[in-house]
C-alpha cells in the first residue's frame, strides 16, 4: 500500500511541477517581475512559444493541458480505487491541484489560487483531520454488494458518462472564443498589463470597490456563525448554568 | 465605484448593533455566573444607541427622498430609518424581557446578548438594502442569530426539536432564495435593486425571471411563516425560550416583510409589473388568503397559548402580505399602511410574550389556556397588559391594530378595479374569527376562579416592557396620524 502512496505523491509532484512550469510561463504579466508585455493577437515582434502561451494555443499549451486534464481524471480515479481513506484524500489533493492548473491555463488565475488554498490546502486538512478523528479502519465497507447493486452502479455511471460525453461533444468551440481576454492596463500603473476577467486584480478591485459592503457586512454573518457554534456546541457545564425545566431545583433565592 | 465615507453615517445603526455585540462578546467574560444583568444593560443601551441614530437620520431625510449608498448595496430613506428604528426597540425590549425568562429556566448563556444584537444588525441591514447580495446577507445574518437564540435552551427537549425544525427548514428556505436570486440575476444582467424592473422587462428569458421571483416568494414565505411553508413555525414558536418567540415572531417577521416591501413593493411593483400579475402578485395574492385563513383556522383549535399565539401571528403574516400585494399593484398607501402595520403587530407581539414569560415561572410554564384562569383576579395588572395586546391583535378599537388592519385592507380597497376585494373580505371575516381566540383567553383570565396560586418570575425589566407595550399600543390606536406618517 505504502509504494502506491509514493507513487500516487510522485505524481502529485509531477503535476505540481507541470503547474509551477505552466504558471510561470502563463502568467508573465501578473508577477512583480518587470517582463514582457504580450498582446493578445498574435503580432510582429512575438514569438511564436510566447504568442502560444498568450492565447492558450499550440503544442506546449496542449501538451500542458493532456497532462493536467489526465491529473485531474488520475487523482479522481486514484481516489475511487483506494480503500485507505487518508491514501485517497491524497489523490484528491492531486485532482484539486491539476484542475488549479487548468484554472491558470484559463486565466482564471484568481480562482487558481483559492483552489489551491481552499481546496487543496484548508478542505483537505479537514477531510484528514475527520479521517484522523472518526479512525476507521483500513477498510471501508462497500455498501450496495452483490451483482444487481454493482451492475445497477455500472448503470448509473455508464449513462452519466455518455451523457457527458454527449454534451461535451455538442459543444463547438470556435478557434476565436479560444484567445486571451483582453488585456487592460493596470489601475494606475501602465508599466503592467493585466487580463481582466478573472485576474486577480479584476477580482480584487470588484470586491474591494463595488462588492465592499457586503464583503465587509460578510464578517457579521462569520461572527454570529462563529459565537453561536461555540454557544450550541459546547459542553453542558453544570457550574455554569442551572438546572432546565427537568429537575426542578430551586437554588437560591430570587 | 469609490468609496464614500459619508455612507458610513447611513449606516450607522447597523455599526452601532454590530459594535455593541462585539462588544458583548468580550465582555461575556467579564460577567460570569449569575451576574448577567451588566449584559442585559450593554444590550439594551447599544439597542436604543441605534435607534436614537435611526431617528436622527430619519429627520435628517427629506420625505420621499431616498440616496443610494455602497454603490448601489444599501439605500438610505426614510422608510428604512423608520424599521431599523423599529427593530432597534423589538432587540431592546426582548433583551429586557430575557433575564427572568433565563434565571427561571436555566439557559443563562452570556452570548445571547451578542447574538440578540448582531442579528438584529442582520435586519437593518435588510431594512436598507438595496442590492440582491446585501438582501442575502442580511436575512443569513437575522436568521442565524435566530437558529442559535432558539437552540440555547439546550436542556429542554422541545427547544431542540424547535431548534432543529427551525434551522432546517431554513436552511432550505436558504437554498430556494439563493437560487431564485441567480436566476434573476441571471435574466436581469443585475442584481441591484433600482435597476431590476427596467432589465426585467426588457429580458430576453422572462421564465427563467419568473421562476427565479416565485423562488424568492417562496422563500421569503417561509421566513414568514406564510402557508403553506409555516410548518416549521408552531413547533419553533413553542419550543423556543420565549423571548426568543417574540423575537422571531415580531422582528424577524417584521424583517422578512421589509425585505419583500424592498423587492416586491417598491422596485418589482407599481403600475407596470413585470410580467404582469404572473411574476409575483398573483401567488402572492394566494398565499395571503391562505395564511390568513389556515392561521386562523388552526389557532381556533389551540389550547397553548404560546402555540394559539404562534397561529395568530401566522395569521398576522397573511394580513401583511395583503398590503404587500397592495402596494405592489400600485395602492399609493399601501407603504404607510404596511409599516404602521408592522410597528402595532411587533409592539404587540411582544407584549403578548412578555406576559406569557411573566406568568410562567420555574415549575409550572403555565402555557395552557386553563392555567391563565383567574389571573385577572390575581394580578389584575398583567392581565390588563394581556387583554390589551390580545385585542390588539384581534383588531378592536381602540388599539394600534385595529387601526393596523383597517388602514392595510383600505390600502388593499384602493387597488384599481377592484383586484383585491375578495382578499379584504377574507381578512375581515378571519379577524372576525380571531377574535374569539383571543377573548378565550380573556374570559379565562377574568370570568374564571383560579384553580393554583401564581407564581409570576417578577423582574423589573421585564415588567417595564409589559408597562412600555400595552401604551405604545393605545397611543398607537388613539393618535395614528403620526404613526402613519412614519412609513412615506
Amino acid at each position: 500500500m505504502s509504494g502506491r502512496v509514493l507513487a500516487a505523491i510522485a505524481a502529485l509532484f509531477l503535476v505540481l511541477g507541470l503547474v509551477a512550469a505552466g504558471t510561470a510561463a502563463a502568467q508573465p504579466a501578473g508577477g512583480d517581475a518587470p517582463s514582457v508585455t504580450i498582446q493578445a493577437t498574435p503580432g510582429a515582434g512575438v514569438s511564436t512559444a510566447s504568442r502560444d502561451i498568450a492565447t492558450g494555443s499550440g503544442a506546449g499549451m496542449a501538451i500542458l493541458f493532456w497532462a493536467l486534464a489526465l491529473g485531474t481524471v488520475g487523482g479522481a480515479a486514484f481516489v475511487l480505487t483506494r480503500r485507505n481513506l487518508i491514501a485517497a484524500v491524497m489523490g484528491m489533493v492531486g485532482t484539486f491541484l491539476a484542475l488549479a492548473g487548468l484554472y491558470m491555463m484559463l486565466y482564471a488565475s484568481f480562482l487558481a489560487v483559492i483552489q489551491m488554498l481552499v481546496y487543496a490546502g484548508a478542505i483537505m486538512v479537514l477531510f484528514v483531520f475527520v479521517i484522523m478523528v472518526l479512525n476507521r479502519p483500513e477498510d471501508e465497507p462497500w455498501g450496495m454488494v452483490g451483482l444487481p447493486g454493482k451492475a445497477l452502479a455500472g448503470l448509473a455511471m455508464l449513462y452519466l458518462l455518455v451523457r457527458l460525453v454527449m454534451l461535451v461533444w455538442s459543444v463547438n468551440v470556435p478557434d476565436t472564443a479560444l484567445v486571451a481576454p483582453a488585456a487592460v492596463a493596470f489601475p494606475g500603473d501602465a508599466a503592467h498589463t493585466v487580463y481582466e476577467f478573472g485576474s486577480t486584480a479584476a477580482v480584487g478591485t470588484s470586491l474591494f470597490s463595488d462588492y465592499l459592503f457586503p464583503f465587509e457586512a460578510i464578517s457579521i454573518l462569520l461572527l454570529i456563525a462563529v459565537v453561536g457554534a461555540i454557544a450550541v456546541a459546547r459542553p453542558l457545564n453544570d457550574a455554569d448554568e442551572l438546572p432546565g425545566a427537568q429537575p426542578p431545583a430551586p437554588t437560591g433565592g430570587h | 465605484m469609490t468609496f464614500v465615507t459619508t455612507d458610513m453615517a447611513y449606516i450607522a445603526p447597523l455599526l452601532i448593533l454590530t459594535v455593541t455585540g462585539m462588544l458583548l462578546v468580550i465582555a461575556e467574560s467579564f460577567f460570569r455566573g449569575r451576574d448577567r444583568a451588566g449584559l442585559m444593560g450593554l444590550a439594551v443601551a447599544g439597542s436604543v444607541a441605534s435607534f436614537v441614530a435611526s431617528v436622527v437620520l430619519y429627520r435628517q431625510l427629506e420625505p420621499g427622498s431616498s440616496k443610494l449608498i455602497f454603490d448601489g448595496m444599501l439605500v438610505a430613506d426614510r422608510f428604512g430609518f423608520a424599521l431599523t428604528g423599529l427593530f432597534s426597540v423589538i432587540t431592546a425590549l426582548v433583551a429586557m424581557s430575557t433575564p427572568a425568562h433565563q434565571r427561571e429556566h436555566g439557559w443563562e448563556n452570556g452570548e445571547y446578548y451578542a447574538i440578540l444584537l448582531l442579528s438584529a444588525a442582520g435586519m437593518t441591514m435588510l431594512a436598507q438594502a438595496a442590492h440582491l447580495v446585501a438582501i442575502f446577507i442580511g436575512v443569513e445574518t437575522m436568521s442565524i442569530g435566530v437558529y442559535v437564540m432558539t437552540a440555547l435552551r439546550r436542556r429542554s427537549r422541545r427547544g431542540n426539536e424547535a431548534a432543529l425544525k427551525y434551522f432546517l427548514m431554513g436552511a432550505f428556505a436558504t437554498g430556494f432564495l439563493l437560487y431564485g436570486m441567480a436566476l434573476v440575476y441571471g435574466a436581469a444582467g443585475t442584481a441591484e435593486l433600482a435597476q431590476m424592473k427596467t432589465k426585467l422587462l426588457a429580458t430576453a428569458n422572462p421564465e427563467i425571471a419568473i421562476a427565479g421571483i416565485l423562488l424568492m416568494v417562496i422563500a421569503f414565505g417561509f421566513k414568514l411563516a406564510a402557508v403553506p411553508f409555516h410548518m416549521w413555525a408552531p413547533d419553533a414558536y413553542e419550543g423556543a425560550p420565549t423571548p426568543v418567540t417574540a423575537f422571531m415572531a415580531a422582528g424577524v417577521k417584521a424583517a422578512a416583510v421589509a425585505a419583500m416591501i424592498r423587492l416586491f413593493g417598491q422596485y418589482l411593483g407599481g403600475d407596470v409589473l413585470p410580467f404582469g400579475a404572473v411574476g409575483w402578485a398573483s401567488p402572492m395574492v394566494i398565499i395571503a388568503g391562505l395564511t390568513i385563513t389556515v392561521g386562523n383556522i388552526a389557532a381556533v383549535r389551540q389550547n397553548n397559548v404560546k402555540r394559539m399565539l404562534a397561529y395568530s401571528s401566522i395569521s398576522h403574516g397573511g394580513v401583511m402580505l395583503v398590503g404587500l400585494a397592495a402596494m405592489g399593484l400600485g395602492s399609493s398607501t399601501g407603504q404607510s399602511s404596511l409599516v404602521y402595520y408592522l410597528i402595532a403587530y411587533s409592539i404587540t407581539t411582544i407584549a403578548s410574550f412578555a406576559v406569557v414569560s411573566w406568568v410562567g415561572s420555574r415549575d409550572r410554564e403555565r402555557l395552557l389556556v386553563d392555567d391563565w384562569a383567574g389571573l385577572g383576579q390575581k394580578h389584575p395588572a398583567a392581565a390588563l397588559a394581556m387583554t390589551v395586546a390580545l385585542l390588539s391583535l384581534g383588531g378592536l378599537p381602540p388599539t394600534a391594530g385595529f387601526f393596523g388592519k383597517f388602514y392595510v385592507f383600505k390600502s388593499a380597497m384602493d387597488v384599481a378595479d377592484n383586484q383585491l376585494i375578495w382578499l379584504v373580505a377574507i381578512g375581515v371575516v378571519n379577524s372576525a374569527i380571531s377574535i374569539y381566540y383571543y377573548l378565550r383567553l380573556v374570559t379565562a383570565m377574568y370570568f374564571r376562579e383560579p384553580t393554583e396560586p401564581f407564581t409570576p418570575s417578577r423582574s423589573a425589566p421585564l415588567e417595564v416592557v409589559m408597562v412600555l407595550c400595552p401604551i405604545i399600543i393605545l397611543a398607537m390606536g388613539l393618535l395614528p396620524g403620526f404613526w402613519l406618517g412614519l412609513g412615506n
